[in-house]
């Protein structure tokens, strides 16, 4: 009995950082093969979270039983070490000489400006067909109840239709780069905003039934997430 | 200075770093659900939010080599999950695409309407929450007062024994026996919890 309760208490300077690292691999040992610690365990991470006000409404579910038996026998993938052989270092030399009198010789020679804008534009086209751009229009309708209905994403741009939770009313919000705006049909519903990145300048529209308020907000918010496309 | 959280789960990760599946096993029971919460919201369905915290959570496990500790484990673990839930979706409308351009012709398909019921498994957060916090201020002026500090300060044992005037042990020992008293009331909470849910089924 004495020994459960130092146990607990130990478990409980854990859930701290209070603990030693070799008081914690004693206690690990234990923890695991004993159904009451890790309920214990569990409870202070519940008790961390209410007293947080996290979300704390999935806390029935339990998936490490599952995640326990699917990592049997399962060991961490180990960092890749480049390996360099003692045999290797004259090629080594050779090479970092090589690249040297490469970036040499690049430098000299003129750089024509195109070819920066075209790494610029091939940025955009990369942050426009990633999650992060959808990530940026979920982010622009947060605190208005929506559903997600769907989005589709290519290297012309993001594009995602959302519905109302407590109505119908439908809408859609969409980010693509400034080059593509003549291919957008632009209705007198739509509002748009630009939003400038060190690469280029994105537009950001918003089309459906909505008020011209909310259209805004969406747009502001738009603009503030949009740190997100990198 | 407040103790972080990143600086708490550090000693667990090191260890799941050295191949400790019971340390990984414990950051498992403490992230779990908001894991679950963060692929709910994309999802919307409960069976797949688990299915995506799940799978995010090994993925975390495979690849804890890579995580270089500039951040927190549950900011690295929780950027895993968003974007597995992402690729999902992903696919999920790929794969609606696919069976709308091979059964429309027919008239045979149509989609399903998303999940979004409450599951019966989830408690009452907000009842769950009142009565942890009720637990809490009815603790003896000691432990509620070392509790607090800790939980709502984020003060270590040390800087918690410097401002209530005693030693380090006397402050751990406090804490925990606030907690075995919140851990009794969270432990009749879940048994209310689960007779009630038998005496709905029956």
């Amino acid at each position: 009995m004495k020994h459960k309760v130092n146990m607990k208490e130990k478990i409980s300077a854990l859930a701290d950082g209070e603990l030693s690292d070799f008081e914690t691999r004693r206690l690990l040992e234990e923890i695991s093969s004993d159904q009451e610690y890790r309920e214990f365990w569990k409870n202070i991470q519940i008790t961390k979270s209410a007293l947080d006000k996290e979300d704390i409404n999935f806390l029935g579910k339990d998936l490490s039983e599952e995640i326990s038996i699917k990592l049997q026998n399962t060991k961490p993938f180990k960092k890749e070490k480049t390996a360099r052989p003692f045999l290797s270092q004259a090629s080594y030399i050779t090479a970092s000489f090589f690249g040297f009198f490469a970036v040499l010789v690049y430098s000299l020679i003129p750089q024509s400006e195109s070819t920066f804008s075209e790494q610029a534009s091939q940025k955009i086209v990369q942050a426009i067909d990633s999650p992060q751009a959808l990530e940026v229009l979920n982010s622009s309708v947060s605190g208005l109840n929506v559903t997600l209905q769907d989005f589709q994403s290519n290297h012309q741009g993001t594009l995602a239709n959302y519905k109302m939770s407590n109505s119908e009313e439908t809408f859609r919000v969409s980010l693509y780069p400034i080059e593509e705006i003549n291919k957008i049909g632009i209705t007198e519903a739509t509002k748009i905003s630009y939003l400038k990145s060190k690469d280029g300048i994105y537009v950001v529209s918003v089309s459906g039934n909505l008020s011209t308020d909310k259209k805004n907000q969406i747009l502001r918010q738009a603009n503030f997430f949009a740190d997100k496309l990198k | 200075m407040k103790v972080s959280n990143k600086s708490i789960d550090l000693a667990l990760v090191k260890r799941v770093k050295a191949g400790d599946c019971q340390a990984f096993d414990l950051l498992v029971l403490k992230y779990q659900s908001r894991l679950i919460s963060t692929a709910f919201k994309f999802v919307k369905d409960i069976q797949i939010a688990e299915d995506i915290a799940q799978e995010s959570l090994i993925k975390s496990f495979k690849s804890i080599n890579s995580f270089r500790e500039d951040s927190s484990f549950y900011t690295w673990v929780y950027r895993i999950t968003v974007n597995t839930a992402k690729n999902f979706l992903i696919s999920k409308k790929r794969k609606d695409e696919l069976l709308q351009t091979d059964l429309s012709e027919d008239g045979s398909f149509h989609v399903e309407p998303v999940n979004s019921d409450s599951p019966q498994e989830i408690y009452n957060a907000a009842e769950l929450q009142e009565i942890i916090t009720i637990t809490l201020n009815q603790l003896g002026e000691e432990t509620k007062t070392a509790l607090t500090l800790r939980e709502f300060e984020g003060l270590s044992y040390e800087q918690i024994a410097e401002v209530v005037d005693c030693p380090v042990g006397t402050v751990r020992s406090r804490i925990f026996r606030g907690r075995e008293v919140i851990d009794d009331a969270i432990k009749e909470y879940k048994l209310g919890h689960a007779n009630h849910k038998l005496e709905a089924r029956s």
